[in-house]
């Protein structure tokens, strides 16, 4: 099993924090945090069974089999997939969804 | 003539239900298996050999990370205990008695469960070969192969009749 190692991804950054009232629109970054969506990544492990896999995400995901079988080889295959995008609450469920059923699930923006 | 094949350890039943095939020894085995699961569960759920089953979340951010499992971990460990549970109520029931498909999802994850402890014991890689009965472990990665062996029938058992809400 490979440790997730993603030196590439940029860190996360504090949520910024704007006074509405003092908001000057000509500034206003709109690629801010909270409209950046979050990933759910499950990454490879040399334990879970490839069927189990498969089934864990028609099961959570209610996907068809055959891209069950995607995500799965994804999975085996690159290291790791996204299975989920959302917000960062959604996110959270389905990590810890996917923590319930044994597997090894993160998540992150998707910048 | 035809021969009908043997059934396996799970059988779907036409009424979406299952029966679990094992003889009286299998089923003592798997109670104490899961005895033993439940007891690392209770000395130390952060025990190293248990790390697989309680993964971080965030994985380049330890703050958030730590918040989430503050949140997290005890009820992800109380569902591990539930899904024992009735783990153990299907062993210690006889293959005449009828698995309701809900409780059957809860011995997956069980199955799972045991053997991604076992295989971190084990320290099991992608590339491991057939077992070597010299090897002082062999018992133990038999044991991980048996229990990967029930996890494909139940998964299988599963798959039969499943209809997901087709999402892509």
């Amino acid at each position: 099993m490979t440790t997730p190692v993603i030196a590439s991804q940029p860190s996360f950054a504090e949520p910024s924090v704007i006074e509405p009232s003092v908001i000057d629109e000509e500034k206003v970054d709109t690629t801010v945090d909270l409209d950046t969506p979050w990933i759910v990544l499950v990454w490879n492990d040399p334990i879970n069974l490839m069927s189990y896999v498969t089934f864990v995400f028609q099961k959570l995901f209610g996907y068809s089999l055959e891209k069950a079988t995607e995500l799965m080889l994804d999975v085996h295959e690159k290291g790791r997939a996204v299975v989920s995008t959302g917000t960062r609450e959604r996110a959270e469920i389905d990590v810890y969804r996917l923590h319930e059923h044994g597997l090894w699930a993160t998540m992150q923006q998707d910048k | 003539m035809v021969r009908s094949r043997p059934p396996g350890p799970i059988t779907r039943r036409v009424d979406g239900a299952f029966n679990v095939n094992l003889n009286e020894d299998e089923r003592s085995a798997f109670i104490k298996f899961f005895s033993e699961f439940e007891d690392l569960l209770n000395a130390d759920s952060r025990d190293d050999n248990l790390r697989r089953l309680f993964p971080v979340a965030y994985h380049d951010n330890l703050e958030n990370d730590g918040e989430f499992q503050r949140l997290m971990h005890d009820d992800l460990v109380a569902s591990k205990r539930a899904s024992l549970e009735i783990s153990r109520r299907i062993m210690l029931s006889t293959a005449d008695d009828v698995v309701a498909e809900a409780d059957m999802l809860q011995l997956m994850t069980t199955l799972n469960g045991l053997r991604l402890v076992l295989g971190t014991m084990l320290d099991v890689g992608e590339d491991d070969g057939d077992i070597d009965d010299d090897d002082p472990l062999a018992g133990q990665r038999h044991l991980y192969e048996y229990i990967g062996w029930l996890l494909e029938w139940v998964v299988a058992g599963l798959h039969e009749g499943f209809e997901p809400d087709e999402k892509s």
